[in-house]
């Protein structure tokens, strides 16, 4: 008796397992559906916007307001040229007669060896590698690095070391005893032994 | 009652427009310390020639020979020929921009174009400075020292009046490389002992205004190209600026384009007049 009222019990239990079970299913399928109605009836956003984006970027350039424009152009009666020396450095742009002048002034300088012969056409820059293997050049590059290391002693660098040698020559000494800066330290007083 | 949205609110909320800042320009540095020649102002012609005669030799005995009255030869040639030519701009006010605007347009048109003008005048004067026949420096070349003394020994020696000019871009000036780096307290300086005169004034308000015998000046005009530019030191004789008219405004209604066209020009030309009076620096702005 009382086993067939276990089994009984047991097989109801057992039946509303299985209709959890099967309404879990049904739901989680009814989810999914929905899932799928909502994918499918949102529309292609990225399309869109992008042709949102050209349909503006068209309407700003076909459609054309000046009104935030002020126009200003510059008025000349000439035309400013510059001239350009074998190294690429430019000279201008000036006025044609200055041109002229300076050009002529140039040429006088670079027939007397003083300056570079000036150009209406820039040089590319295989002109300039090809002027940097001339006599010219290296003529002017030697006189030029004499000159700039006349000029740059002036800036004393290494003035001390210059007068700390001569007065090292002058005494016999060397440059160490006779420039000898010792950190606190290290001074010791007179008499004292040093170690 | 309804709620008012913070949307509605803003625009209901206008925005407010200030008067417009214009972008700045380099003035006129060196149209005061050249020689301004009038020949041309009120009357004809364009070019204004300015003789040089060359010096003569006085003889020390008594039988002198005959010496021609010629002209300047060499660098300073004669004669110096400055061609006067229109400079000018014009602006065209649209009436909606004119109406539709904050500030005065037509003052503001007037002010850019004036300035446009003074910024021209200025860079024909300091693209002559390459056209100099002796320069100090080079390309990737630093100031030194040095460089004044022999630009000041040039100018002396070929008997220019005092003072002195020297332009420079201020990337010359104040840079790691430029006039500056001379004057301060390391152990290059012109002054290592301690800060003199020109190391106070441009320790203490960055700037000097006279530079081993030269008033110093700073003109953003001059060209900088790869890291060089190319300043000047020269006596007011060096050139010469010919003014044939002064600055002139016309303005004309142009009805198809519903607008104004406001033109200001002003004639003018520029020339080396004394070229042994000037010396160019060319030199570097940064390592």
């Amino acid at each position: 008796m009382e086993k067939d009222t276990l089994t009984k019990a047991k097989k109801t239990k057992e039946k509303e397992v299985a209709s959890l079970e099967a309404q879990v299913a049904r739901l989680e399928l009814e989810k999914s559906e929905l899932e799928q109605k909502i994918e499918n009836s949102r529309p292609d956003l990225t399309s869109e916007e992008a042709r949102y984006m050209r349909d503006l970027s068209y309407i700003d350039k076909t459609g054309r307001v000046d009104s935030n424009k002020i126009v200003v152009k510059e008025i000349n009666d000439h035309t400013n040229i510059s001239l350009w020396d074998p190294l690429g450095k430019r000279v201008g742009p000036l006025h044609p007669v200055n041109v002229r002048h300076t050009y002529e002034k140039f040429y006088k300088l670079w027939s007397a060896g003083k300056r570079f012969r000036l150009s209406p056409t820039r040089p590319s820059a295989e002109d300039i590698e090809k002027f940097k293997k001339s006599d010219e050049y290296k003529a002017w590059k030697t006189r030029h690095d004499l000159d700039r290391a006349r000029k740059s002693r002036t800036r004393k660098k290494g003035e001390l070391e210059r007068i700390l040698t001569s007065i090292a020559q002058m005494t016999g000494k060397t440059v160490g005893e006779i420039n000898d800066i010792r950190k606190p330290g290290e001074v010791v007083s007179p008499g004292a032994v040093n170690g | 009652m309804a709620a008012t949205t913070t949307t509605t609110l803003t625009e209901a909320i206008p925005t407010m427009v200030t008067s417009a800042l214009l972008e700045l320009e380099e003035r006129d540095v060196v149209r005061p310390l050249v020689t301004l020649d009038t020949k041309l102002l009120g009357g004809p012609g364009i070019v204004s020639n300015t003789p040089i005669i060359q010096k003569l030799t006085s003889e020390a005995d008594d039988s002198l020979a005959s010496q021609a009255v010629d002209s300047g030869t060499g660098v300073d040639t004669s004669p110096s020929a400055a061609t006067a030519g229109v400079h000018g701009s014009y602006v065209q006010l649209k009436d909606i921009a004119d109406l539709g605007s904050v500030d005065n347009m037509a003052a503001v048109s007037g002010q850019l174009i004036g300035q446009s003008i003074v910024t021209r005048r200025d860079l024909d004067l300091v693209t002559l400075f390459a056209s100099f026949s002796t320069n100090q420096g080079a390309a990737n070349v630093d100031i030194t020292p040095g460089d004044f003394y022999d630009a000041y020994g040039s100018l002396r020696t070929y008997f220019a009046p005092l003072p002195y000019e020297a332009v420079f871009h201020p990337g010359n000036i104040w840079s790691t490389v430029g006039i500056i780096s001379l004057f301060d307290n390391s152990s290059d300086a012109v002054q290592s002992a301690g800060l003199g005169t020109v190391g106070e004034d441009f320790a203490r308000s960055g700037f000097a205004g006279m530079v081993l015998g030269f008033r110093l000046w700073a003109d953003a005009n001059i060209t900088v190209s790869s890291n060089n530019a190319s300043g000047a030191v020269f006596s007011r004789q060096a050139i010469k600026y010919t003014p044939k008219r002064y600055l002139q405004f016309d303005i004309e209604r142009a009805e198809t384009e519903v607008a104004t066209n406001i033109v200001g020009t002003e004639i003018w030309g520029e020339a080396i007049m004394r070229d042994s009076h000037a010396n160019e620096m060319q030199f570097n702005q940064q390592p």
